[in-house]
């Protein structure tokens, strides 16, 4: 049995098993903590993007080119 | 919905960068969390109707609103507007409460798990374009939010395929209560008799009419 096959089995289980809330909640939990790291991940190059860009306007014109 | 929401708060995140993207996809995500804590003492059927009713959608979505507001952070209106979203998502894939307990409303796509798919994916596209365009056009930005939408959408599958290979029930779609809901299959009811139903506007007066005409075409029968 692959591992993508006994993944869909457990989920499958939870099901059948009945939903108890601390089920829910770490279901609930997963979009929020992949959202939250890629949030944070586009906020940090953002910065590092700013902060080059910033940079480079600041240089004379000269050593711009 | 499930992923769905996430991409709900990552659209709202680009109206006003300085929100942070955590209480915003908790918001999105409320009236579930809610339900989550009120779970505890009562079954998940019996809290739906305070949770995801339009009324107590209203009071999550003012309370979580006040508070932010109170807390002077910026977006406290995307908060609450993030958080009445959630209904008319959830509109499309299950079945919720208007008011009261019943009738409940909703497509219910749940029980089809491949349109489920589907819908909720394309909702994660247009959800991670439109965050896109709030952060800098650099290929390694756009990376990671390629992986972003990619992870919701693996998500949603891998709880798509599970309810797949665990339905049990049939598709039941519902627009109205159990008395209105025209949209289903039904014997039709032909002539002046069938006009006067169609245009009816109490389900007592369709009964009235849909008894008269059985017994106009099968007086044996009563």
């Amino acid at each position: 049995m692959s591992l993508l096959e006994r993944l869909i089995d457990f989920i499958a289980a939870q099901y059948r098993w009945g939903l108890h809330p601390l089920k829910i909640a770490v279901a609930l939990a997963v979009p929020v903590l992949i959202v939250y790291l890629a949030d944070r991940r586009v906020r940090r190059l953002a910065a590092v993007v700013a902060a080059e860009e910033d940079r480079v306007r600041r240089l004379p014109r000269i050593r711009r080119r | 919905m499930y992923a769905g929401h996430a991409a709900v708060a990552l659209a709202l995140r680009w109206r006003e960068p300085r929100l942070p993207i955590v209480p915003l996809v908790l918001a999105c995500y409320g009236p579930d969390w809610a339900e989550v804590v009120l779970m505890a003492p009562n079954p998940r059927a019996v809290m739906a109707a305070y949770t995801h009713s339009i009324p107590g959608l209203l009071i999550g979505a003012a309370l979580v609103t006040l508070l932010w507001r109170w807390m002077r952070r910026p977006g406290a209106t995307l908060l609450g507007v993030g958080w009445l979203l959630h209904w008319p998502a959830d509109l499309f894939t299950g079945r919720k409460p208007l008011i009261f307990p019943t009738p409940l409303i909703g497509l219910d796509l749940y029980k089809l798990p491949l349109a489920d798919f589907v819908l909720e994916a394309t909702v994660v596209a247009i959800g991670c374009a439109i965050y896109a365009r709030g952060v800098p056009k650099r290929a390694e930005l756009r990376r990671v939010i390629v992986i972003l939408g990619a992870a919701l959408i693996a998500l949603q599958a891998a709880a798509d395929v599970a309810l797949g290979v665990m339905r049990n029930t049939e598709w039941e779609p519902s627009l109205a209560s159990a008395t209105r809901q025209s949209h289903l299959p039904r014997a039709r009811v032909h002539g002046w008799a069938g006009l006067r139903m169609r245009f009816a506007l109490s389900p007592s007066h369709n009964r009235r009419e849909g008894e008269r005409w059985q017994r106009r075409t099968d007086p044996g029968a009563s």
